[in-house]
């Protein structure tokens, strides 16, 4: 029963090495962060890239094992990035500023696996960045024949190639189409998607279901000298090279109002409006057209709150166990109870600057993107 | 042979003997000591009146213990399975979380022995039972504790990442 093993040891207690790092792969980030500092040894094993992705991947199993370990990162029009944490209520202002303009010129496009990914207002620079280790890297910027309109940004992880992947989707008004680009951390270049017949109307950054990237776009066909577009979901798979399209739910097809569109428990939504109703659909079953599911509605009574509910409205997530969903307000969190029906805002103490500023209802928009802390390296 | 005279009863239940360092016997019943995956790896080989095996990596008060481990969840994965194919609701996952959470709150010395028992049997829940358990004492520590708990030389570097 030999079970010899080398025995390079990082401490001294009798625990050989492999365990040590098998202990140290289960702390908290902020844990593996502090010790960082107790050794040199300790330190070149916690930033060693093999221990970082060990770490990742016991967090992400025990993420899905809890659901109540969810974290926003919200950006509010004063000029600040707080961090909030839907376990313990509480949430910080996170004082580093990846882009040095102070939070002040700034568009938060999403998150995934622990990187945020942000842009300065005029797109110039896009930046990754892992608030956790502090650790950002500034992308160069694509250049294109001339100056967008507008672009909106979407940040996925192309987790079979261990690669991450921000996709650019450039809307040129005067010439009437867009441009996509898609820039991968690992070839640290960007790449052209000849292929885009839409139209991205929204502001938002993508949304990742099933590792994909989404957005609400249009479709624009031609018809004779008439141009019409037609309402359609289209998602971009990481590592791929062209967009394909999801069913939208039929019959809100030709919905004039703005849908938005979000993830709901890892499943594909859409939020409508119907007079003061919002109803929120579900795709059960991925790439179904049949499988859309009006899960629940937000209705009138919801209205008579202080606070006014924006057309913008989307879920964020689900907190205490599944009991209470997270929405975004455009201006401000909301909490929806599902067994009551009802919505509650904000429930901080007063003395917290980011409760103040959420409880003023400025028309300003904030940007929220969900959030877990990890190690990985934003390089 | 004591079952061919009585023939009502159950056969009696094949088992293996787990010598301690020690060197104190634990007679097992077979299916408990298959737990272990190193065990296993070399039960084919054996000679059947001959499964025995020597731990000499593994003291008699910590052997004891991983035997209670196994035993637990071998009747515990029964009672599971038996419950599920009668379709019956179970508790019976959660009340083994329970009962893993309770035996692995012990002192730090029995603690590190587990680890290292479960390690050089190769016993992967335990593993990572006890793992997770040490994980979950020193997330809290500072980084002087941990030099102290691991016996790790102070070699001062300053990390501007430390601060809380």
């Amino acid at each position: 029963m030999g079970m010899g093993k080398k025995k390079m040891r990082v401490a001294n207690n009798g625990l050989p090495q492999e365990i040590i790092e098998s202990i140290l792969t289960r702390l908290p980030v902020k844990s593996v962060l502090r010790f960082r500092c107790v050794s040199k040894p300790w330190r070149s094993l916690l930033d060693d890239p093999v221990f970082v992705d060990r770490h990742f991947t016991n967090l992400s199993n025990h993420l899905n094992n809890l659901n109540n370990n969810k974290k926003a990162v919200f950006l509010s029009p004063h000029k600040s990035l707080n961090l909030v944490d839907f376990k313990t209520y509480q949430s910080r202002v996170i004082y580093d500023d990846p882009l040095k303009t102070k939070f002040n010129g700034i568009n938060l496009w999403g998150s995934c696996n622990g990187l945020v990914c942000m842009t300065t207002k005029d797109n110039s620079f896009i930046c990754l960045w892992n608030p956790s280790t502090r650790k950002r890297n500034i992308i160069p910027s694509k250049s294109f024949h001339g100056k967008p309109s507008r672009s909106v940004y979407g940040f996925c992880s192309n987790a079979s190639v261990k690669d991450y992947e921000v996709v650019e989707i450039s809307l040129f008004l005067k010439r009437g189409d867009s441009e996509v680009a898609v820039y991968s951390l690992r070839r640290k270049s960007w790449q052209r998607i000849q292929i885009f017949p839409y139209a991205i109307r929204t502001g938002r950054g993508g949304v990742i279901i099933n590792g994909a990237l989404h957005w609400k776009a249009h479709r624009s066909r031609k018809n004779g000298l008439l141009q019409s577009f037609e309402s359609v979901i289209i998602a971009y798979d990481a590592g791929g090279e062209s967009f394909r399209e999801v069913p939208y739910p039929d019959h809100l097809i030709r919905s004039p109002c703005g849908l938005r569109v979000a993830t709901l428990d890892g499943n594909l939504c859409v939020v409508s409006l119907d007079e003061s109703t919002f109803e929120f659909w579900v795709m059960k079953e991925y790439g179904v057209r049949d499988s859309w599911t009006k899960q629940f509605i937000i209705g009138r009574h919801a209205h008579e709150l202080e606070v006014q509910i924006s057309c913008f409205l989307a879920p964020l997530c689900f907190i205490d166990d599944g009991e209470t969903l997270v929405l975004d307000n455009g201006c401000n969190l909301l909490f929806f109870e599902l067994k009551s029906q009802t919505l509650r805002r904000w429930p901080f103490t007063p003395s917290q600057n980011v409760a103040n500023d959420w409880s003023k209802s400025t028309t300003y928009c904030y940007e929220t993107t969900t959030y877990i802390e990890s190690l990985v390296d934003v390089e | 042979m004591k079952d061919s005279f009585n023939p009502s009863i159950e056969p009696p239940k094949k088992t293996v003997t787990l010598v301690s360092s020690d060197g104190y016997d634990f007679e097992v019943e077979e299916e408990v000591a298959l737990e272990s995956q190193v065990i296993k790896d070399g039960f084919e080989d054996k000679a059947v009146d001959d499964r025995e095996y020597l731990l000499f990596n593994v003291h008699s008060d910590t052997l004891e213990l991983i035997i209670k481990y196994c035993e637990k969840h071998v009747s515990s994965r029964k009672s599971i399975s038996a419950a599920a194919a009668s379709s019956s609701s179970s508790n019976g996952e959660e009340a083994l979380k329970e009962w893993d959470e309770h035996f692995i709150s012990v002192d730090t010395n029995t603690l590190y022995d587990i680890l290292m028992a479960a390690d050089y049997l190769n016993i992967k829940s335990l593993l990572d039972l006890a793992i997770q358990k040490v994980a979950d004492t020193i997330h809290g520590r500072s980084p002087e504790q941990i030099r102290k708990k691991f016996n790790i030389e102070n070699d001062s570097i300053i990390d501007p990442w430390a601060s809380e």
